[in-house]
Order: structure tokens, then sequence, then C-alpha cells
């Protein structure tokens, strides 16, 4: 058996890596093994960017109104919070009309998906999910991963593919 | 002769490795060895080094060397690596890992053969826009490409199958790209209907001179008809058919994809954006114009002592192989690139002094030389010894487990966090990130880190994620054990 020096598993012999925790069993530089760095979120998000839903930065809570500018085509779009905000390109094929319809700023043409991204009115407060969008969604320039609820704030500034919009919650 | 060491094994270089890379490689190992442990007369495994580097550095010796290879190892050019030669008289199981690949001989003609294509298409509501529109235009070039010795055969399938073009030789391509062109989507997915006329059209030109592929694209699920088309897929794959199964989008179940493959040694894709169907397909169909021996299996006779706990094929591409059977399927050998495989070996506790001999007996079909079951072994052999002896293994090897260990600590974390083992898989995936960077593989790592945080913050799992972390650690494994083909 041998104790991994750096998570204290242990491999049969003859092992060449850790299974547990993946650090090079032997000790000289047989072959693959590099430097290996620790484990640091910051270094690999930074701590500007926006935090999922519960993590450090807090969402706006009883939001009753949000606005929407688009300053491409200079329209403004005002409406109630209600639980579920649909932003995209209508579909009338498919009977699918969202709330927050960007066809008419030119949507197609910025890269806006049928179903791009949703607002939510949730109990912890108004957050953004991106539905897995082809061209992606960027809040205050980072980008979302999909399916992934981010709090929203008065004044944040998203990037719906092409498309800038400011949005507003009062 | 028999007996003769492998010179490539022993420097762990490939046959037809350039003068320069013997060099590196020796200059390589031999520094490995301490100033004190250069002792040829002492020293066998220092004295095989140079050996084989003395044999190999002479063109003309190499030359003489070579053909005598040549005449023993025959229709197939096997070289295995091994992490070890000996292992300790240990109370506890070890590990051994092997590096095994399998090439066409030097001198084999790169004769082009005949293609027996069939490619079914789901053409299910989801598929609908852009993807069966890419999906037609990869099927138009793929057919453009085809030689008029070639039959191809098209299916679509929803809930019903239809034969848009039946099994033919390739002579009016423009009618076959335009039928493809009137392809609807509509209706739900049933992959055994679409399998099973695309093997019955198969059937059609099923001769040993041609490559018999079968092609199969979804991006659904399939409904209670798994075992259906897994035993339907056994039962081609015994006809030397392959399978390439490609998965768009998030939506479709790669573990059923991957087991649909296992048999034939074939291979699973996963498409993210419908962009990419084009490539992945003529890279897929490429190939096989080349195929030199196929239906390529290692038989699983073992002494008892030992029992294999994973293979993974490495090139020409990374699939991992279902090990818990007699035979183990690696698939074809290409024209292009050798066929190589991982083997991690479990070896049960064994008495000092003993010389334990590791059967690798090989089986495949060649139909350019008319050979059925055509038998190729190797033998490696591992000393006991007292205590628990230094390992010094290849680069490559070192490199294959790295990438091993980091699919296979990927596979676990996803198992952990279907299993509601949330804590675990959390931190395994955060390992997992932090190895992934310190590689240098920073865009897999990012995914990582962003599966990582819907973990723990979110309690599941994306299924889209889980197929980019699955089919990126593959990805890398070919990337980075072989050859620089792929791209992220």
């Amino acid at each position: 058996m041998i104790e991994c020096p750096e998570c204290g598993a242990y491999e049969p012999s003859g092992a060449l890596y850790c299974s547990e925790c993946g650090a090079f069993l032997l000790d000289e530089e047989a072959g693959g093994g590099e430097e290996l760095l620790p484990f640091a979120t910051d270094e690999l998000i930074p701590t500007q960017n926006p935090m999922l839903l519960g993590q450090h930065m807090e969402p706006t809570v009883g939001a009753e109104r949000i606005t929407f500018v688009i300053p491409s085509s200079r329209r403004q779009v005002a409406m109630d919070m209600i639980e579920t905000i649909y932003i995209g390109r209508a579909d009338p094929a498919n009977n699918y009309q969202p709330e927050l319809d960007l066809s008419e700023d030119g949507g197609a043409e910025h890269g806006v998906s049928r179903r791009h991204a949703v607002i939510e009115s949730s109990p912890e407060g108004v957050v953004i999910v991106d539905k897995g969008s082809t061209n992606g969604t960027l809040l205050n320039n980072y980008r979302l991963p999909p399916e992934l609820p981010y709090p929203l704030h008065n004044g944040d500034e998203v990037k719906f593919g092409q498309l800038l919009v400011h949005i507003f919650l009062e | 002769m028999k007996n003769q060491p492998d010179y490539y094994a022993i420097l762990g270089i490939s046959p037809d490795a350039t003068s320069e890379e013997v060099r590196e490689a020796a200059k390589a190992l031999g520094a490995r060895f301490p100033k004190d442990a250069r002792d040829p007369s002492q020293n066998v495994a220092y004295r095989q080094l140079l050996e084989a580097y003395e044999v190999l550095r002479d063109p003309e010796r190499r030359a003489a060397y070579d053909a005598a290879r040549q005449a023993r190892t025959g229709f197939l050019d096997l070289t295995v690596q091994a992490s070890r030669e000996s292992i300790g008289a240990l109370d506890n199981d070890q590990l051994l890992y092997l590096l095994v690949d399998i090439r066409p001989p030097h001198k084999a003609a790169e004769r082009r053969r005949s293609i027996n294509l069939s490619l079914v298409f789901d053409c299910s509501t989801s598929m609908g826009g852009k993807r069966l529109e890419r999906v037609k235009i990869a099927a138009a070039q793929v057919i453009e490409r085809l030689s008029p010795e070639d039959v191809v055969s098209v299916i679509g399938f929803s809930d019903r199958a239809q034969t848009i073009v039946p099994a033919a030789r390739v002579n009016n391509k423009q009618l076959l790209i335009s039928r493809i062109d009137r392809m609807k989507a509509s209706g739900g997915t049933e992959i055994f209907q679409g399998l099973k006329a695309g093997v019955k059209e198969m059937r059609k030109a099923m001769m040993s001179r041609y490559v018999n592929h079968l092609v199969l694209l979804t991006d659904g699920h399939t409904y209670g008809d798994e075992e259906q088309c897994i035993k339907l897929a056994d039962e081609i794959s015994k006809q030397s058919v392959t399978i390439t199964a490609f998965g768009i989008g998030g939506d479709w179940n790669d573990k059923f994809l991957d087991e649909l493959v296992t048999a034939s040694g074939g291979r699973s894709i996963f498409i993210e954006e419908p962009d990419q169907i084009i490539d992945y397909l003529q890279e897929r169909i490429q190939g096989l114009g080349t195929v030199y021996a196929q239906d390529v299996r290692l038989l699983a006779n073992f002494p008892a002592s030992i029992s294999c706990s994973e293979v993974m094929k490495l090139s020409p591409f990374a699939q991992p192989l279902d090990c818990g059977g007699k035979e183990i399927a690696l698939g074809v050998v290409e024209g292009r690139a050798p066929l190589s495989a991982l083997l991690e070996l479990k070896i049960k506790p064994q008495p000092a002094g003993r010389r334990l001999e590791i059967p690798l007996d090989f089986r495949a079909d060649i139909p350019v030389e008319q050979l059925q079951d055509y038998p190729f072994d190797a033998r490696h052999t591992v000393k006991v010894v007292p205590g628990d002896p230094d390992l010094s293994p290849s680069p490559s090897i070192v490199r294959a487990v790295q990438m091993l260990n980091l699919h296979r600590m990927n596979e676990r974390a996803w198992s952990e966090a279907e299993a509601g083992q949330l804590d675990m898989a959390t931190k395994r995936m955060e390992r997992l990130t932090s190895r992934l960077m310190a590689a240098g593989h920073t865009k897999l790592a990012q995914q990582a880190m962003m599966e990582t945080q819907r973990l723990s913050r979110m309690g599941t799992a994306s299924s889209e994620g889980r197929k980019k972390m699955k089919y990126g650690t593959r990805s890398l494994i070919s990337k980075t054990v072989r050859f620089d083909k792929e791209d992220d």
C-alpha cells in the first residue's frame, strides 16, 4: 500500500496516481508529474463576478416593477414583477410569446435565442437564469452558466447574445 | 527469435519513430538510472536499454531487426509497454498498467476498402430547425466523398422509421442528396425502430470486403426499447459492424449510447453545437476506408491471480471499454493511427521468486488477407521480488494513467452526485478542478469549477454539464496521449 502524500488515501502498490485526489505518487519527475496548485476558487473566477444565489451577495427582494431599457433600439419596457418573465423572441408558429420579446429590437441579428433567459421572482429575491441560449447571457459582463439563478440588482447590465439591456428594479 | 526483447517497447516508442525520437527516448530513460546502476554487466534493465539503443540507432541494424520483428509479428504489429517489470512480495493487491499498441505491419499495402455505411438519423420534433439542417449538410458532404464502390443507406426515424435511401451503390449522388434534403422533423424518439431499419439495409450488402459501419445520431431519450437496441447492437457487432453514436445537445442518455457502441469497440460522441455535426461526422467516416483489421479483441484469459479492473481505449479515440466479459472488444485497426489501449491489472499477493506470466492473446479479422480470428499475442513477465521495488514507468504510460485517473475521478464524482452523496461529489469535483488547472487544461477546469458550484449550491447536476465533463475528459485523453488532432 502507498499512502498519498497529499490526501492520505491508501492506494495499492503500483498505483501511479491517487484515485482520490489525483496526486502523482512517484517522487521524482518520472514523467507526467506537474507542479500542483492548491485549489483556490478566487484564482479561477475573479471576485467581482456575480455570485450564485445564496452566495455572499443578496439579491433584490420585494421588487414590484421591472423596467428594461434597450439602448440600441431606444425602447423602454416596464412591467409588473411577476413570478416568471420570459425573455427571447416570439415564435408564433409554436404559440410562444415571451413577456419581453426582443424581436423588434433586432434580437435575431444580435443572437437572441427564442427561449433565451428568464427573470424570476423568488422569495429569496429577483434572479436571472440563462435557459441554455445559443449565444449566452452576460450579467455585468460575466457569462452566466446556463440554468443557474444569479441575483439581479437595480441598474444591472445584461447582454442577451450581443443585445445590451439595462435593468431597473423598483 | 521468439524471445528476443522488443526494443521499441523497451524504449517506449513506436516502430515508426524517427532516429531523433530513438535518441531522445534512450537518453531520457538512461538518465533515470542512478550513476552506480549503470553497469551493463550487473543491471539487466540497463543492458537492455543500451542494446535497444545500439540496434535502433544504426539504420542497417535497425532494418535487419525490423525485418526479423516483422516475420515474428506477422500481420499485425503489437507492442506492449508495462508500468513495471517486477512486483513486490506483498500482502496486498498490486497494480500493473499495460499500454498496448496495435498497428498494421510496416509494409501493409495502404489499400482503400469499400464502405457499407448506414446513416440512421433521429428526425423527432426536437431535431427540427438547425439540428436537422446541419445533419442534412453533413450527410450530403459524406455522400459527396464516398466512392462509387461504396454502399450507403439513410434512415430517418421518430417513433417509426423511414428508409430515405435504400442500400445501394453511390451512383447518383445528387439524387441521394435531394432525398435526404426532404427529411422532416416530427414525432417522438424510438431508437430501436431506426436501428432495425438501418441494420436491415446494411445486411443487403454485408460482404466481407466491405467495412461495415452504422452511424446513429440522436438528440433524445428512447423509452422502453433500450434492451432491444443493445441486443441488436451486440448481434451486428458479431458480423463486424462497428457503431458510432452521436448525441446532440444535453437531453440524451450517454450511458445508453456508450453501452450501444461497446460491443463493437465503437465510439460515442457528444455534439454540443449543431455546427459540429458536420466536422465530426466527416472525421469519423474518413478513417473507415483505411480499416485494416476489424473485430480486434483481447481474450481475457488471465490467470486467476490477475484481474483486469479497467480498460481504456486511447487511440484513435478515447472510449472506455468493457472488461467484464470473456473478451474485450477493441474495435478496428485503421491505417492512419495505432489502436492503443491502457489496461489496469490487479495482481493478488505473490510469493517472492516467482515469475508471473501475463498472457495477452488477441484475435482479429483481416479481410484484405482473408484472415478470420487471426491470433497474435504477447507475453509480459513480471518478477516477484522481496520488498516493494521502485517503479520507473515510461512517460507515455504515466501520461496515459494520469488521463485514466482524471477520467475516473470525474466518473466517480457524477455517480456520487447521482447517489445523493453531494458532499463527496463536490469535494471530488473540486479536486478534479485543481488537477485539471495544474495540468493546464483551463477550459475543462472552468467547466469542472462550474459544475462544482452547481453541485454545492443547487444540489443537482445538469445533464448537459455531465456530458461536457465526460466527453471533455475523453477528448483530453486522445489529445494528451497521442495526437493533437481533436480540438476542444
